[in-house]
């Protein structure tokens, strides 16, 4: 990605970390923040990992709920 | 202009929309200007780049083959930078619904993966451009949002924030999709919820029944384990009454178990009651069977006693008739009595005859002589003798005829008498032979008959055994109904019981249920709590990019409002910007100097000419912006003139002019004349290359002038 391309980027990603009080949404947004900024990663790979956590979360609670009936 | 991507020096188009036959178009790394009228096949030749570039074409569902065309469809792309020629090839794959397979070979021939020489390309969409971009060539095709979305991704590319566009895009759509699932998972969790409520309320309701009448007695609650001791004792007296019925194996649960002893008892209730019941039966059909014995019998010695009697009776009269006599003496006497009636008769006859005769002759002749011995009046002493023995024969055959009159009604009654004993004999006969034979069913019929015992009393013994047996049997079967139902009381005791525990059981259950419920709920809270704190990033990063943009998009609005006055001099709209009132959504607005807010959607208050010339203002803007590593940097436009004017034309040609500077021109119109002219004016003679579309057969495809 072009240098100033990627400050930009940045920029606004650290503008979300100093507005972010919350501990859990902060390593969250560390979390996603990683994905948005590695090598091949991006939005893509950020919806990925949301995606994949929002399945097991909610597989775990639908397996739960199929074991109560 | 800008040397660090690829150029487009030739294109080769086959079977492509109109075109039929490989047409080539030499282009050498300048910009392209398609001159002629509509409908000759200008567009066909942007949009063979397009395909052959991207793979799809600008609106989806478009035909691409040529279809009275039998050859193939494909487009080829000779594309040059520092490293010489590489050749793009796209053909569509026959029959299947608009794929088409691309592969790259570099200048000794040898195919690379387009991923690897062009990964921009390979990963972006044809809609989609920033180092591609393009300009529609028909209003009424488009759509407001169809024209914003490109060019919003232009503005966020421009401004180096396409990430966080695309992030924010992607954190909606996560959210929306975390709403439904928290949703459907809360509906799910609540419906459970209040199903064990439900099933809790039912089972404290049975257990509380249960509880205010105890089928245990008067005791504490018995554990299950005295329950169990209970059903245990029960099937032992249950297979006791019933040794061959089988009883249920060990170790089963309580309900199992319970309901397997419930089958055992049906199963012992049928065999012991059947066994009563059939005995019982049994002794009512013999007694059934002997009474109709014995009342046969009885009929059968009544009726021959009686014929006996009347034998005796009729013997009896038949003696006192005969007295000393026979049958056959009396009927030698009646006869002899017969001829003596006869022969009296007819003595009495003769002298009646003789008499009368006598007395007519004495009557009427004087001749009295007697007419045997001739003498006078000895005829007179002859009738009166005649008449003397006359009354005497009349005595003596009323007296024969009497006495044979007696003995032919005693003979006839001797006679009768004689053949009614003879029937009755015959008749007892008869019926000491059905005696017999009813005795004979007697014999066979009693158990245990002695020879030579009375069969009539043989047979009220065996009777009087039977009723005695009948009496006991009809006791055991009340005495057999009787512990049935002491059983059915007992069994149904122990059911209530199995089913207070198995509700204790559910109860627990149920309560490790609810807790896992509970843990279930947390799980569900850490999944509201994910979304939430998703939602806090998504607004975070919204902010941040609203931040950027306010402190970004003022020098934007000046730049596109300049290139909108420059292309339009429209007199009433002179400002344009962009509308960032709902992030991370953009939208082109124009508005007046003198009253710049809110704005207004282009489409509602400019006119044709100036719409279109609005629609190519952002790339003029942004494709200034040159310090960035485009593989293929294109401006692809289709008939930006439309509805312009010569001295639009001529204001639209020098800005191309200077935006030809920075990229690749792909351009198609119709004013042929007017572009023709200027292209001279504004760009240098090695700068372009011009090809004229002068007609169009449906056989060979456009015709080219190149």
């Amino acid at each position: 990605m072009e240098a100033n391309q990627q400050n930009r980027i940045q920029a606004v990603y650290d503008d979300v970390s100093k507005s972010i009080d919350d501990q859990n949404v902060r390593e969250l947004w560390y979390r996603l923040k990683s994905e948005l900024t590695r090598d091949g990663g991006g939005p893509d790979a950020c919806a990925a990992y949301l995606g994949a956590e929002l399945t097991r979360m909610s597989e775990q609670t639908r397996r739960a709920l199929d074991w109560l009936s | 202009m800008n040397n660090k991507g690829f150029k487009l020096h030739q294109i080769k188009i086959e079977g492509f929309k109109g075109f039929t036959m490989s047409q080539s178009i030499p282009i050498d790394g300048r910009h392209l200007f398609v001159l002629g009228p509509n409908s000759y096949g200008k567009s066909s030749i942007v949009e063979a780049i397009r395909w052959g570039l991207f793979g799809s074409l600008r609106r989806p569902g478009e035909l691409v083959a040529n279809h009275t065309y039998s050859g193939s469809c494909r487009v080829e792309l000779s594309l040059e930078r520092g490293d010489g020629e590489w050749t793009l090839k796209r053909t569509l794959i026959r029959g299947a619904s608009g794929g088409s397979d691309a592969n790259i070979m570099d200048k000794a021939g040898q195919p690379h993966l387009l991923s690897e020489v062009l990964p921009q390309l390979d990963s972006t969409p044809a809609g989609e451009g920033m180092h591609i971009i393009y300009a529609a060539q028909s209003a009424p095709l488009r759509r407001s949002v169809e024209d914003v979305a490109p060019f919003e991704r232009s503005i966020y590319s421009y401004l180096g924030l396409t990430d966080v566009r695309i992030a924010i895009r992607r954190l909606e759509a996560f959210l929306k999709e975390h709403e439904e699932t928290e949703s459907e998972l809360a509906g799910q969790v609540n419906e459970k919820r209040t199903n064990f409520e439900t099933e809790q309320s039912q089972l404290v309701g049975l257990r509380n029944r249960i509880i205010e009448n105890p089928p245990w007695g008067q005791g504490s609650i018995p554990p299950y384990q005295e329950t169990a001791n209970r059903i245990g004792g029960f099937i032992k007296e249950l297979s006791s009454a019933a040794p061959s019925e089988q009883i249920p194996p060990s170790g089963l649960e309580p309900s199992l178990l319970i309901s397997e002893v419930e089958k055992l008892f049906e199963r012992v209730r049928q065999s012991t009651t059947n066994e009563t019941e059939n005995a019982l039966h049994q002794t009512e059909q013999r007694l059934a069977q002997g009474e109709m014995l014995r009342k046969d019998l009885d009929n059968l010695n009544r009726q021959v006693e009686l014929i006996q009697s009347q034998s005796v009776s009729v013997e009896q009269e038949l003696a006192a008739l005969l007295a000393d006599e026979t049958v056959d003496t009396l009927a030698q006497a009646t006869a002899e009595a017969e001829k003596q009636a006869e022969e009296i008769a007819l003595l009495h006859d003769l002298q009646k005859k003789a008499l009368s005769w006598l007395e007519r002759r004495m009557q009427s002749s004087e001749d009295q002589y007697c007419p045997v011995c001739k003498q006078v009046p000895q005829a007179s002493d002859l009738a009166d003798d005649i008449k003397g023995r006359v009354s005497q024969a009349s005595n003596e055959e009323v007296e024969i005829v009497a006495k044979r009159d007696a003995l032919r009604a005693r003979h006839m009654e001797a006679l009768r008498l004689s053949a009614q004993l003879g029937e009755l004999h015959d008749r007892e006969t008869t019926l000491q032979q059905e005696l017999e034979q009813a005795r004979e069913k007697v014999i066979q019929f009693v158990t245990g008959y002695s020879e030579g015992q009375d069969v009539g009393s043989a047979l009220q013994e065996y009777m009087n055994e039977l009723y005695n047996t009948k009496t006991i049997q009809q006791k055991r079967l009340q005495e057999t109904t009787t512990q049935q139902e002491e059983w059915k009381r007992r069994l149904d005791r122990l059911q209530e019981e199995v089913r207070f525990h198995r509700v204790q059981e559910q109860l627990r259950e149920l309560q490790n249920q609810q807790q896992q419920l509970q843990r279930v709920e947390e799980a569900l809270r850490n999944l509201a709590l994910f979304g939430d704190s998703v939602k806090s990033i998504n607004e975070a990063l919204t902010n941040a990019l609203i931040n950027t943009l306010n402190r970004t998009l003022p020098d934007i609005n000046k730049n596109l409002t300049e290139a909108f006055k420059i292309l339009t001099e429209h007199p009433a709209y002179d400002l344009v910007f962009i509308d960032s009132s709902n992030p991370p959504n953009l939208e082109l607005r124009v508005a007046s100097e003198d009253d710049p807010l809110p704005g207004w959607q282009p489409s509602q208050v400019l006119n044709a000419q100036a719409l279109n010339a609005l629609e190519v203002v952002p790339y003029f803007t942004f494709s200034e912006i040159t310090d960035m590593p485009f593989e293929v940097y294109l401006l692809l436009l289709d008939d930006p003139t439309q509805s312009f004017d010569s001295h639009h034309i001529d204001i639209l040609v020098r800005k191309l002019a200077e935006l030809g500077k920075h990229v690749q021109l792909i351009v198609a119109s119709h004013e042929v004349e007017d572009i023709d002219s200027l292209l001279s004016e504004y760009f240098g003679p090695d700068e372009y290359r011009v090809v004229h579309v002068t007609g169009f057969s449906r056989k060979d495809g456009p015709k080219l002038e190149i």
